[in-house]
């Protein structure tokens, strides 16, 4: 209320009176961010009402992504805050704006979840989505663009869930937080007072690396020691057996295995893996017999292909609009394609295999011409009974065996994650890449931890960025692809990409949606400059700051250094040294890989 | 069981649109069959929703609510109720319950049916 009255009263012409109603909002966000700790975890949607980060957002979460994209409005007082940089200041937009986040606190109070506090079980969730969120989205000024507060508000939330943590353990003393946690939580406290208040020079590596995963473990194994069930939707996408938040399991991923989800036994697993990995490599599901995946996503360039913009189109003739994305680690994206296509890998292959100016293929006939091959054939029928349901082979065994096969060089670590579970030294200018990574180079508020790709934590929704990516390296027009409108047309959209991930990026080269650039080092000048904006493109929508961010070159020596430092120790796997025989002759002067 | 399946199948195709194309028909009953067959090796375990006794079929008609809900929470992995469809693919879930929601249409058109002829009666 004391902020409306500010709003109301203060000369909003003037710089001073700019600059109380920025005083306010600054007292206000740290007491929103006192009880941050429930109000994000019982209602994150509503919350979006209170300190949402962009005006509209067009969401398409986890759990929905059945359902066409939400619009979702957000308010409150990063909008607000971000609203006094404009030139023209109405006060009644602001005080909408400051309004509509009041008036989303009430839904708060009338939230049928909060009856389930009555219980200790929602405590522990909620404060692992609070701990998580101390990793991922609180130490990047992911919802406060005052960068100067990041620190102090942090420091705030910290102390303040102190109250939160004694009040629990007093109520609950059959499961309480043990001296443990709250000895490492208060150790936490000392370290972020300890630190400089400039969220540059925070040490976001050491923050994480000692207190928030840590705390973030034994909050996990009092969930499984105490038992602990949510009846909260909310919970459901992280796994409660993983003990850190560096963790391939972390996430409920996407589902490789496909029709042979039901399938444990190692050895039948190793059967489908295998018959994956011929057809991976078999141009067979080609129309002309001649193109495989493994043509464009070649095993040992990490499911990518380094050495072309954009592949051959089906024709040999012309290009594809996009570069060819990395395979490694697609599963934990929930949305695939650069444009949020699909939502399953079987539909993603699909698709592939049967798009005109890809493959080309043919569903009918790539069943038949792979049952046409002995082997294929005797293990599919084999693989049949572990289907249930499904009467003969098709076009779903074959999506789910590929799929299969290439996921399985998704759960490898790097020596990022080593350093955060402790089982190695990272280098120090991998360290300062990282906490620049973090803050002042703003790369970690859309490559989000610890996949450091587009998923919003906790693995509720894909980010679609907007930034400005040109057509040619002489930035004279901005890319004429409009990606993520094609498959949900809005303003919001045009030009619109998922975000992808920076693992493996050193070996992934070329980047951006059309393979537009050939180096690291060209990516992050791009960045530096303030995307297609600030290279002088007209991007009406970008969702990235038009400004310079400033960065020395010793800077970008050091993002480079960590974005180095998360590539995976994959173990590649040669090509099958030849192809099923088919009773069909033609068939069998394919290629392994196919020929273009 | 099988028999069953087909003539669920039949009777919705008989409140099908006349533009209701026979490939249609087709792929309508392979979604069911894969649907019985995926429901049969998940969901009927000790306790839980029986397919058939004594080679009666007794898998329950579940309503459209309840189908909805249980769509929704299964969508969500939910862990308390029907873990094991945090194993299934989502197409697998779909396809259990496109089995689930065809049956309950056939029987309601069943209902249907009786109802027209006792009006006309």
């Amino acid at each position: 209320m004391r902020l409306l009255d500010e709003i109301q009263t203060a000369p909003i012409s003037t710089d001073a009176g700019l600059e109380s109603i920025r005083k306010e909002i600054a007292a206000t966000r740290l007491k929103l961010k006192a009880i941050d700790f429930w109000l994000r975890y019982l209602e994150p949607i509503d919350y979006k009402k209170i300190n949402g980060p962009l005006p509209v957002e067009w969401e398409t979460e986890v759990f929905e992504k059945w359902e066409k994209p939400y619009k979702r409005e957000a308010a409150g007082l990063t909008l607000a805050e971000l609203y006094l940089d404009e030139e023209m200041i109405e006060r009644d937009t602001l005080l909408k704006l400051i309004q509509l986040s009041i008036d989303a606190t009430k839904i708060f109070t009338a939230d049928s979840i909060t009856r389930h506090l009555a219980t200790p079980d929602h405590f522990f969730f909620a404060n692992r989505l609070f701990l998580m969120n101390l990793a991922t989205v609180y130490t990047t000024g992911f919802e406060c663009p005052n960068t100067e507060n990041v620190i102090p508000e942090l420091h705030n939330m910290i102390s303040e869930v102190k109250m939160i943590y004694a009040c629990f353990n007093k109520s609950f003393s059959a499961t309480p937080l043990p001296d443990a946690y709250l000895g490492l939580h208060e150790n936490m406290l000392a370290f972020v007072t300890a630190q400089p208040q400039d969220f540059a020079q925070f040490d976001h590596f050491t923050f994480i690396k000692d207190y928030v995963n840590p705390l973030f473990a034994l909050n996990q194994q009092l969930i499984q020691r105490y038992k602990v069930v949510s009846r909260s939707f909310n919970d459901y996408s992280i796994n409660n057996n993983a003990l850190s938040i560096f963790d391939k399991s972390f996430y409920r991923m996407q589902h490789p295995k496909g029709v042979y989800s039901l399938v444990e036994d190692p050895t039948v697993l190793n059967e489908i893996d295998r018959i994956g990995k011929l057809l991976f490599y078999d141009p067979i599901l080609s129309t002309n017999n001649m193109r495989s995946c493994a043509s464009c996503h070649i095993p040992k360039q990490y499911f990518t292909d380094t050495t072309a913009q954009t592949a051959l189109q089906f024709d040999r003739q012309q290009r594809l609009p996009r570069n060819t994305p990395s395979l490694v680690n697609v599963i934990y994206n929930h949305l695939l394609m650069l444009d949020g296509k699909h939502i399953s890998l079987q539909a993603q292959a699909k698709d592939v295999i049967s798009n005109l100016i890809e493959m080309a293929g043919n569903e009918k006939e790539i069943v038949a011409k792979v049952l046409s091959c002995k082997e294929y054939k005797t293990a599919f029928k084999k693989l049949l009974k572990y289907t249930p349901g499904e009467t003969e082979v098709s076009n779903r065994h074959i999506l789910s065996a590929i799929t299969f096969y290439y996921s399985k060089f998704s759960y490898s670590v790097a020596p990022f994650d080593e350093a955060m579970h402790k089982q190695q030294q990272l280098d120090e200018q991998s360290k300062t890449g990282f906490n620049l990574f973090m803050s002042k180079a703003e790369c970690g508020t859309c490559h989000f931890v610890p996949f450091f790709n587009g998923v919003k934590p906790p693995y509720v929704g894909s980010e679609f960025e907007v930034i400005g990516v040109p057509a040619d390296t002489n930035f004279s027009r901005i890319s004429p692809d409009s990606g993520r409108y094609k498959i949900h047309p809005a303003s919001e959209t045009l030009n619109a990409f998922r975000t992808g991930t920076v693992r493996n990026i050193e070996h992934t080269k070329p980047y951006m949606h059309n393979g537009i650039f050939n180096s690291l080092e060209a990516v992050l000048e791009f960045y530096n400059a303030g995307g297609g904006q600030g290279r002088g493109l007209d991007v009406a929508n970008q969702t990235l700051s038009g400004d310079s961010l400033h960065l020395t070159a010793d800077e970008k020596i050091a993002l480079i250094a960590f974005m180095q430092s998360l590539n995976e120790k994959i173990t590649f796997e040669n090509p099958p040294p030849r192809l099923p025989v088919s009773s069909n002759e033609t068939l069998n002067t394919r290629k392994v890989a196919g020929e273009y | 069981m099988q028999r069953s399946i087909n003539r669920d199948i039949d009777t919705v195709m008989k409140y099908a649109p006349d533009s209701f194309p026979a490939d249609n028909k087709a792929e309508l009953q392979t979604t069911y069959h894969r649907g019985y067959g995926l429901y049969k090796a998940t969901c009927t375990g000790a306790g839980c929703h029986g397919a058939s006794d004594h080679g009666r079929d007794t898998i329950p008609f579940f309503n459209l609510l309840q189908l909805d809900n249980y769509e929704a929470s299964a969508k969500k992995h939910d862990p308390e109720n029907h873990a094991v469809t945090a194993k299934l693919s989502p197409d697998q879930l779909s396809d259990i319950l496109s089995f689930l929601f065809l049956r309950t249409l056939s029987r309601q058109v069943v209902a249907q049916q009786a109802k027209d002829k006792t009006e006309k009666k």
